[in-house]
């Protein structure tokens, strides 16, 4: 007869516990900063990996979000004056940035850190694309995690939670097991080392005397596309995550400063949050966003596979379950894998999708004191056809926009109407024409951002039905103790999605797109004034370590990273004409810039 | 002990009734514009099947009428009830009615509201009217989709029968309870129990109370 496991109470374990988070700014780095320091008062603390931005430092770009992201703001209003000191004494700010050998932290940070942390969270940065440049996919997300593992060996006792995609399953699969797979969605076996070798030498492509910069990223872009098409993957996020995924455990386990303890994540898609920090909360354009700004207007049609499962998850549930993991690596009773699709793992269809966006227009259009208005976009709802070239898409809108607007702008009143008599006509027609031609231009900007848009996220609206596998993370939340599942395990019962779709997502994303077009960016609260008390780590601690960057001779600091596969790339190089002499010189760029 | 109930048929005696069958404005309001005019039409047959129908068998022309539903997603169906309820039912709602449902219920009466639309729909007047059992038909649906049939017992026409099983399930005492309907269709459920009364009644159950001595309330309630 087998023992019960023992019971899983979060506060408990997390209780003293320092944390260091990777992927600040991002929506759900800062979710999860929030949740932590809102739900968790006796973490122990919260070191966060921030990199430079322009002539923002790390250190800066965490006060402008803690003063001015919606994401704070049960913080802000919790604690009111006394935020700073409350958050001097919890959060540690190091400037540093993954894509740099052991993150681009210094000795003196590393020997700091060494004895303090018990779980790294890596948080990949979102990307603002699925089929990003080959070069960023191989910084940001393969050596950005290898150097993650590095950092994380050289911390005696810290454990790593890292998250990956969902989208490793590739874009055809039905089944979505909860296992690390030597075979790609394929069936075409997937060897990390040469699909890294592979990475690495479309990342040397340089633009040479035939192509432009931008025709090289192309050339790039395409390259990888096609190797993920060949693997099966939607796109080449995915097989950037699924290559990643590999190295992190290779790493984990046979790091030559000691085996790291890892967990793998996968999530679904993020999208608005349900309840934490406030329903709706988020700040980027994700696939309900393509789907939102697709619904507005005349279009009738997106391309796309009706019984597709969209796997969506809100924000704040899949921060839950970082806690909930750090919880159970804490305890040392996480498994390898865990995935987590959909709240309750029950995904919606792409069909149910646009249904639900059509019925929060109606609703919203509900409110509108244009009968007019209200009557004629009733008429049109939106559904998924498998054609690319089906009618009353985005895109053959756009084109029919245009060559209305083309016809109208050759019409000539005066060869319409030659009478002399017609001038009051002339002039009629003249006006009409003008509104008309504003209109159409107005309708071909829209098509044009919907359009981009869907074109963005297409890869992920053609693939087939699937069925969500979560049971681990669900036999894990089984484990928990009442408090905490009633708390931080939202992600673990059912989604209501008609209230979630209708009174959430869609109003949060009839808030966001319009800044996110207008101002390229999510909007903000009024700014805050932040006060540190005699606690001033921000003050002081921090401006110490922002010093120890600039002094120190980050080209000294070789990591295992470092050494091992930049020798595999420059072989690769050697053996791939079409890279030339500019990859020796590119690798010597890498080398200079870490 | 039995209690005894205030029955109250939704269409005619507590709103004013619609010239269309209940059907009509989801159809009007489908995904697919094509199928908003087409089953438009068998609705409207439904429609009339129903008036060249005997009493007592206008069930099958309230099955047709729903069937046109089909392929429609729960969602919609949701969504559409929502807005009927809140741009028809409601303000449709003859004036005093909330006065004879308190008077009711101070008099330790049950109140039961009777619709032959969907459930979805008069749920929010339910509570509106703070009804304690609602009776109305539901669709039913298949992963999300309804099928177009109406799960049983179908409302449309009710039976002295039905009333009778009805009373037993909920321990209630007909010849103690009351009805109040507009239509000749709800000649048979006021028949069935002691205290019936017509509210502002179509000619046929005029002619009924009249012979049978119910009392009348004009659209005044």
């Amino acid at each position: 007869m087998s023992t019960p496991a023992p019971t899983l109470a979060l506060t408990r374990v997390l209780s003293g516990a320092e944390l260091l988070l990777t992927g600040f700014p991002g929506t759900l780095a800062q979710t999860v900063v929030a949740l932590l320091l809102h739900e968790v008062p006796v973490l122990g603390h919260l070191h966060l990996v921030i990199p430079q931005k322009g002539y923002q430092s790390g250190q800066e770009r965490f006060l402008h979000a803690l003063a001015r992201a919606t994401a704070f703001r049960p913080l802000r209003t919790r604690f009111g004056e006394d935020l700073g000191t409350f958050l001097a004494s919890r959060v540690s700010i190091h400037e540093g940035d993954i894509r740099e050998p052991l993150c681009g932290l210094d000795a003196s940070t590393r020997e700091d850190l060494a004895e303090r942390i018990d779980v790294v969270v890596h948080i990949p940065e979102s990307t603002s694309e699925l089929t990003p440049d080959s070069r960023e996919l191989l910084e940001r997300h393969v050596e950005g995690a290898c150097h993650v593992m590095d950092l994380a060996a050289r911390l005696p006792r810290a454990r790593v939670l890292y998250l990956s995609s969902l989208q490793v399953h590739g874009s055809k699969a039905s089944q979505t097991p909860e296992q690390l797979s030597t075979v790609s969605p394929a069936g075409r076996p997937f060897s990390p080392e040469a699909e890294l070798v592979f990475l690495q030498m479309l990342a040397c492509h340089e633009a040479n005397e035939d192509e432009s910069e931008a025709e090289a990223i192309q050339t790039r872009k395409q390259a990888a596309l096609a190797r993920a098409d060949l693997h099966g993957f939607a796109n080449t996020y995915a097989w950037g995550q699924a290559l990643a995924e590999h190295l992190v455990l290779g790493r984990a386990a046979r790091n030559p400063h000691r085996v790291v303890q890892t967990t793998l994540l996968r999530l679904g898609h993020l999208e608005a949050a349900e309840r934490f920090p406030f329903p709706g909360f988020f700040d980027a354009y994700a696939l309900g966003g393509a789907l939102w700004a697709a619904s507005q207007g005349m279009v009738s049609a997106v391309v796309g596979n009706p019984e597709r499962t969209l796997a969506l998850l809100p924000v704040d549930h899949a921060a839950q379950a970082i806690l909930v993991l750090s919880a159970a690596l804490l305890e040392g009773s996480a498994a390898p894998l865990y995935q987590l699709g959909s709240p309750g793992g029950q995904a919606l269809s792409l069909d149910r999708a646009l249904e639900l966006q059509n019925l929060a227009n109606r609703k919203a259009l509900r409110q509108s004191p244009l009968p007019l208005q209200r009557h004629l976009e009733r008429l049109i709802d939106l559904s998924a056809k498998p054609e690319d070239e089906a009618p009353g898409t985005p895109k053959r809108l756009k084109e029919w926009s245009a060559k209305v607007r083309a016809k109208l702008r050759n019409l000539d009143p005066n060869l319409l109407f030659p009478d002399p008599r017609s001038q009051q006509i002339r002039q009629i027609f003249s006006g009409f024409k003008v509104n008309a031609e504003w209109l159409l231009h107005e309708q071909q900007a829209q098509y044009t951002r919907s359009s981009h848009q869907l074109e963005q996220v297409q890869s992920l609206l053609l693939g087939s039905r699937f069925s969500l596998e979560q049971h681990e993370l669900q036999s894990l939340v089984q484990r928990l103790d009442e408090e905490s599942q009633q708390r931080f395990a939202a992600f673990s019962k059912p989604l209501n999605w008609r209230v979630y779709w209708m009174d959430i997502l869609s109003p949060a994303y009839a808030r966001l797109i319009p800044s996110l077009v207008s101002t390229q960016k999510a909007p903000e609260d009024p700014p805050f004034t932040l006060h540190f008390g005699a606690l001033s780590e921000f003050d002081d601690e921090d401006e110490d370590l922002i010093e120890l960057h600039e002094d120190s001779d980050p080209l000294s600091e070789t990591s295992d990273w470092a050494h091992s596969h930049h020798h595999d790339a420059d072989e690769a190089c050697t053996r791939d004409h079409i890279h030339g002499p500019d990859c020796a010189d590119s690798h010597d760029h890498d080398e200079s810039a870490s | 002990m039995s209690r005894k109930a205030a029955f109250f048929r939704v269409e005619g005696a507590l709103t004013r009734p619609s010239p269309l069958p209940a059907a009509t404005f989801y159809v009007l309001n489908q995904r697919e514009v094509s199928h908003r005019f087409t089953r438009l039409g068998g609705v409207l047959a439904s429609a009339g099947l129903s008036l060249l129908a005997p009493l007592g068998e206008r069930q099958e022309a309230t099955r047709l009428a729903w069937s046109n539903l089909r392929g429609m997603s729960e969602d919609r169906l949701a969504v559409l009830s929502e807005e009927l309820c809140e741009r028809q039912l409601i303000p449709s709602l003859r004036p005093n009615v909330r006065a004879l449902i308190e008077q009711c219920r101070q008099e330790g009466f049950v109140i039961v509201l009777i619709s032959e639309q969907l459930e979805f729909a008069v749920s929010p007047l339910k509570d509106l009217l703070q009804a304690d059992v609602l009776v109305a038909n539901t669709m039913e649906t298949h992963e999300g989709v309804a099928t177009g049939r109406l799960v049983e017992p179908v409302i449309s026409q009710l039976s002295g029968q039905w009333a009778k099983a009805f009373a037993a399930a909920h321990d209630l005492d007909l010849a103690a309870s009351r009805a109040y309907g507009s239509t000749g269709g709800d000649a048979l459920l006021l028949s069935a129990v002691g205290e019936p009364c017509a509210i502002a009644p179509d000619w046929r159950l005029r002619t009924i109370a009249r012979d049978q001595n119910w009392p009348t309330l004009e659209d005044a309630a």
